[in-house]
């Protein structure tokens, strides 16, 4: 058995780039709209990193196994490098740099990662806090072990997790307080 | 000195630009025109490499460039006495050491094409029939080239007349820094200067290092570096990613962005290398240690002899009249390995500790006691006294906040529900040392601070450090402090290894601030200054502001600047490690205590609870350091049960070379975790006292996992990691 | 990633069309595979038609009780709906060790059908592999196969499934409708994935031009209980090196509609028939539990590095049985 196998026999007739259309889209990144010539090829992340400049989505893996591209899409978590451009059109994408309130106040979930020190190099944080504010409209209950679950999407080799369960868990249980008093209030 | 600069907590430095995206590492940059770069990695571990068909690469629409070994650019060697990640520079010639060997370098107009373009090359071996790639068949045939031993007493002979004796041999597989941010860097040249955007712990000597290898003066290279998105040792030297991007940069005349993909850090940016110790230990019937042999060896690569020293810390750690040490390698068809967290004592302490914990199962003794009952009165490795050892307070205290006294010693004694429970403990330790410093503070006409060093903050803290030592000595509000780090143009600051920065760095911020200060009471006491006619002793710096020690009116930095039409003034500190060394003996200490659960109808191993007891000085900021403790015990249960990366034998390829398989901790592996900083200024390693935090918090971890896995199970796993594949059946 | 053309599809038929004018086309719904192993050039595609805006995105209660799940559901609204959480209850715990929160909000339920291998000799692009390059050899055989199949195997290739939803949809007897310009069918869930034997390329009993549709879910037995168990070594976000699951009712103190399925050990979802056989009719005790996870296993051809996944999985069902068991019980 020869152990290098490039034999590309099963490789089907690639057009070349001249040949694939290049399609004009419209996206909508924190608010803002855009139209992008792209390639079909081309990966949401990149799109966002070098179009938008939204380069607190982080490139860790580009294969779906860190987190640390974590966006909203129409406000639920997904990973940017696992997505086409193209894929995107037509949704509301929301990054880390369009979290804050337009006046510059900080989401809930920013200053409770400040606070609490939810991070060391802040490397995987910008997935992190767009993953936490995902996880607060998906039905996660606000027991630590659920918070860690909902959370395990999201490496962080510095280990900060100890903090940044407690920062996620701060947030999620106010925002449970607030849905409680909201209730009694109807 | 006040020394009341004590862990109060405060909000980092850069925390803000942390959380909002707006802190920029290496990649985050874009320049204009600038153009994309990919790599072409070897397939094979050990040959040359013939042809590069680049034809249909070329063909691409947007492809610039190909660069490859075959057409080798004049790159340079750096000299032995800079540490660099590999000797030899990228196709430096056609040979091909290991297997993910960068090859080939495709630079296009954008990510994608670069990707595709180096998908496409055609690269011809010819494959070497002498490949070294089986480290146990290497240790069995005897390829070890010894590297270091030293002794004391009669290590062999005490041996044979030991009470108790245990001979075992543990080994460590190759270890990943897997840094969230990959190795990657935007270069551009600026007519014959080059400036590189790059992720290094050591701006300084990545700058010197890129010098050498394009043949430039050191002034004629600029290293950026403000943010850095992770360590671990993995970018303390210089990897080939911000050669070649330099060099790319340099053939295209236009800004390069290159970055090695995730693949690509499981070859070509160094790891912890696979290690195989023995440990002979014999204690007499009070479990004195009276014999210790620690022999070590460590896997390098072909083209550079990296040694993981495992056994030093044997020498000190313990009281033990004979002992004897040695160290050895192994080449093989790998990438080269450089240090990761506490190297040599991270991988030297699972060895050690995990035997020791036999001692004590072998002698009956207590495994917390065992090690109280030796732990060392001086470093008899270099027969100096302790700056100061406190690891008999960490043993003690860490087993009390754990609850140690409620062990039952029994082997699988302790159960809940369908988990069989486990105790284990170890001690960790760190040598700490400091190096050079050069800091300028300045003191500004708007009323703030400047502060300006060559080093750089991996996460550990390092701007909220400094901002703190300023604000402490000023009075100067923490926002009113400006911190630049992260480019080597500054004045000359330490590496970001070795837990050295805040020991090195802050006697320099402390001399540089008070230099600063005095500068400015030179000029309030000068003829036309507002403290004209007083002694300078007479006045202080309160809140920023000068002020009579009697009281009265006080002065801004910015009226008295004013009043000589002065931008600022500067003090400059400088640190460099003293005479201390010759005379004491510097050790950071502790003790982990590990709670580990079983269950073995689920194959389900976790670490559910560990407290952690530290002495490493004085710390300057609980929460940086306590994080970075956490952090260090979060990848200790990765080393423990998790992580490996495993190479084909036949091939030498890794295999388990992407995050999905080389699996680090997530939130759900991290344990419950008690800690405690003891927070002792070390008497001698400098003003303030503080010894640094980033490895010992690690060095012991997987050793308490281990030695609990034993106390749950019944089962010695001398090799890691622990799977469950050990323990079943 | 080499260029390939992207057509939108809006519905089955315009999918089925556009994917047949063109011999090497692939659908896209999540891309959480596709996009993955088009980055590695594993999978090069000269068209990729998008199925997304296809309207298969709901879930829908059938008459007899069952429901039919749209291809295009995501694997998170899935695991978190109520009807599945009350009655396929294995389903949903599946689903939620499956990858990770962001995956599981890409994934569709059909792309999970039709996610592929995660051996690293598949993935690596240069090394032989029979399911990537037909005939090339397997390099697993030999090579480090810790993560690999013990069941199903054959000397061509020995690649796990790794998806935990379809283990749980092979022990609903779930059906897999697919739709061709040739009419709808419905292929029986253990039917649909192939065994590798001398093919490991052909990986599914669809065929070309075909689009999955929706799986459709009988009704829950009365009274069942079911349970999915997982192992591995990750607290989380990992594929699974074995896991289990299981399923049943009890008639009169006797075990009833007997589903057994498992994950992470073979080369299919698989089902293990002679084992629930084991277990119905007869009263539930652990030694019964014993039995058929021995039966489940038997004729599991082991490598060097995989051995330990004989003795995993049946730990697995033996615990997987009693959470069972505590169900049923706790339902009465």
């Amino acid at each position: 058995m020869k152990l290098i196998n490039r034999d590309e026999g099963a490789l089907a007739r690639s057009p070349s780039s001249e040949e694939v259309a290049q399609t004009s889209i419209e996206l909508r990144v924190n608010g803002r709209r855009q139209v992008v010539a792209v390639e079909p090829r081309e990966v949401l992340l990149d799109t966002l990193r070098e179009r938008f400049a939204c380069t607190g989505v982080k490139k860790g893996c580009d294969h779906g196994q860190c987190g640390a591209c974590t966006i909203l899409l129409d406000g639920r978590r997904v990973n940017a490098c696992l997505m086409l451009s193209v894929m995107a059109e037509g949704c509301d994408l929301r990054t880390i740099e369009g979290i804050a309130s337009e006046n510059g106040e900080l989401h809930a979930m920013q200053q409770a990662f400040l606070d609490h020190d939810a991070f060391q190099c802040g490397y995987c944080t910008c997935g992190q806090i767009v993953s936490a504010v995902g996880m607060l409209n998906e039905p996660w209950s606000a027991d630590p072990q659920s918070l860690a679950e909902s959370m395990s999407g999201n490496l962080c080799r510095c280990g900060a997790y100890r903090n940044i369960l407690a920062a996620v868990s701060d947030v999620k249980r106010a925002g449970n307080r607030r849905e409680a008093s909201r209730d009694e209030d109807l | 000195m006040d020394t009341n600069i004590i862990g109060r907590p405060l909000n980092r430095k850069d925390g803000h630009l942390k959380v909002t995206g707006a802190a920029l590492y290496a990649t985050d940059h874009q320049r204009e025109g600038q153009a994309y770069a990919c790599a072409a990695h070897s397939e094979i571990a050990s040959g040359e490499l013939l042809a590069v068909d680049a034809t249909a690469t070329l063909a691409l629409p947007g492809v610039l460039t190909v660069l490859h070994a075959l057409d080798a650019p004049k790159l340079f060697r750096c000299p032995e006495s800079l540490n660099v990640g590999e000797r030899r520079p990228p196709f430096e010639d056609n040979r091909i050491y290991y297997a993910g060997q960068i090859l080939a370098l495709v630079v296009a107009e954008s990510f994608e094409v670069a990707r595709h373009g180096a998908q496409l090359l055609e690269l011809k071996y010819k494959e070497d029939e002498q490949v070294s790639l089986d480290f146990e068949r290497d240790l069995r045939e005897g390829k070890i080239e010894q590297t270091d031993a030293s002794s004391r007493g009669q290590a062999a002979e005490a041996f044979d007349r030991g009470h108790a004796r245990i001979d075992a041999t543990y080994e460590t597989p190759v270890g990943i820094h897997c840094a969230m941010e990959l190795h990657g860097a935007v270069a551009w040249w600026e007519e014959e200067r080059l400036v590189v955007e790059d992720s290094t712990q050591w701006v300084v000597g990545q700058s010197k290092a890129l010098a050498n290898t394009f043949g430039l003066p050191e002034s004629d290279v600029e290293v950026r570096s403000r943010f850095v998105g992770g360590g671990f040792g993995g970018k303390l030297f210089l990897w080939s990613p911000s050669i070649l991007a330099a060099e790319a940069s340099r053939v295209v005349g236009r800004p390069v962005q290159f970055s090695l993909d995730r693949r690509g850090q499981f070859t070509s940016a160094g790891h912890r290398p696979r290690t195989r110790q023995r440990l002979r230990l014999a204690a007499d019937e009070d479990g004195h240690l009276v014999s210790l042999r620690h022999e070590a060896v460590n896997q390098t690569s072909q083209v550079d002899q990296y040694e993981e020293s495992c056994p030093d810390v044997s020498a000190s750690l313990y009281q033990c009249p004979n002992v004897s040490i040695s160290q050895g390698v192994v080449r093989s068809h790998v990438g080269t390995p450089t240090p990761m967290r506490g190297p040599g004592e991270t991988p030297g302490l699972w060895a050690l500790e995990s035997a020791l914990d036999e001692l004590a199962v072998e002698l009956k003794i207590d495994p917390l006691e065992l090690r109280l009952r030796n732990v060392a009165q001086r470093d008899e490795a270099k027969d100096l006294p302790w700056s100061i050892n406190l690891h008999e307070r960490c043993l003690r205290e860490a087993a009390a906040r754990f609850g140690w006294s409620q062990r039952n010693p029994e082997v699988g004694s302790m159960r809940e529900g369908s988990e069989v429970i486990g105790w284990g403990i170890a001690s960790t330790s760190w040598a700490a040392m400091r190096s050079s410093a050069t800091v300028t503070v300045d003191l500004l006409q708007s009323g703030k601070a400047r502060i300006s060093c060559a080093t750089q903050d991996i996460g550990t803290g390092t701007y909220t450090v400094f901002a703190q030592m300023v604000k402490e000595l000023t009075g100067l509000p923490f926002d009113s402090i400006e911190v630049r780090i992260g480019n080597s143009r500054l004045p000359t600051g330490p590496i970001s290894g070795g837990s050295m920065v805040t020991a090195t760095v802050v006697p320099a911020i402390a001399e540089a601030t008070e230099k600063a200060i005095d500068a400015l009471l030179d000029l309030a006491v000068a003829e036309d200054g507002p403290f004209a006619g007083s002694d300078k002793k007479s006045l202080r710096m309160v809140g920023g502001k000068l002020c009579s020690r009697s009281g009265g009116a006080s002065r801004s930095i910015g009226e008295v600047l004013e009043s000589k039409r002065l931008s600022f003034v500067s003090g400059k500190g400088e640190a460099s490690p003293g005479e201390e060394q010759e005379r004491y003996s510097f050790r950071s200490f502790g003790a982990h205590c590990a709670e580990v659960r079983w269950d073995a109808g689920l194959g389900r191993l976790r670490v559910s609870r560990v407290t952690s007891v530290i002495d490493s000085g004085r710390i300057i900021n609980l929460d940086t350091a306590s994080n970075q403790v956490y952090g260090a015990i979060v990848m200790g249960v990765g080393m423990a049960l998790l992580e490996e990366s495993v190479y084909d034998k036949r091939t030498g390829r890794p295999v388990t070379d992407n995050l999905a398989d080389y699996l680090v901790p997530v939130m759900t592996d991290c344990p419950e975790i008690d800690l405690s900083l003891l927070n002792v200024p070390d008497p001698h390693i400098g003003k303030l006292g503080a010894r640094g935090i980033g490895e010992v918090g690690l060095t012991g971890v997987a050793p308490a996992i281990g030695n609990a896995v034993y106390h749950a199970t019944g089962k010695r796993i001398r090799t890691l990691p622990i799977r469950m594949e050990d323990l079943m059946g | 990633m080499k260029p390939f053309h992207y057509e939108r599809a809006s519905t089955v038929e315009e999918a089925c069309s556009m994917s047949t004018e063109s011999e090497e086309s692939c659908f896209l719904a999540g891309g959480t595979t596709l996009i993955d192993l088009l980055k590695l050039n594993v999978m090069r595609p000269a068209k990729v038609v998008d199925v997304r805006n296809v309207d298969m995105d709901t879930v829908d209660l059938l008459e007899d009780g069952g429901i039919l799940i749209g291809a295009n559901v995501r694997n998170s609204d899935l695991a978190w709906h109520q009807k599945v959480r009350r009655d396929y209850q294995a389903l949903s715990e599946a689903l939620l060790s499956g990858a990770s929160p962001q995956l599981r909000n890409m994934a569709t339920v059909a792309g999970n059908v039709m996610q592929r291998a995660r051996c690293p000799y598949f993935r690596d692009n240069y090394s032989p592999c029979n399911k990537r390059s037909p005939g090339s050899g397997c390099a697993a055989l030999g090579g480090y196969a810790r993560s690999h199949a013990v069941l199903g195997t054959s000397e061509h290739c020995i690649a796990t499934h790794p998806s935990d939803m379809c283990v749980a949809l092979a022990a609903f007897e779930a059906k897999v409708r697919v739709e061709g310009l040739a009419g709808t069918r419905d292929i029986p869930f253990s039917d649909f994935h192939l065994l590798p034997g001398d093919r490991p390329d052909r990986e599914h009993a669809i065929d070309p031009g075909e689009l999955i549709t929706g799986v459709v879910l009988p009704p829950n037995v009365e009274g069942a209980s079911s349970v999915y168990l997982k192992s591995r070594d990750r607290a989380s976000y990992e594929f699974a090196l074995a896991s289990a699951a299981v399923s049943f009712a009890l008639v009169e103190g006797r075990i009833a509609a007997a589903r057994i399925a498992l994950g992470g050990v073979a080369t299919k979802p698989w089902r293990a028939f002679e084992a629930e056989n084991c277990l119905e009719g007869n009263e539930p005790s652990s030694e019964l539990y014993e039995e058929a996870a021995a039966l489940a296993m038997e004729g599991a051809i082991t490598q060097p590095d995989n051995a330990y996944k004989v003795p995993l999985a049946r730990g697995l069902i033996v615990r997987a049985l009693a959470i069972a068991r505590e169900r049923v019980e706790a339902q009465v």
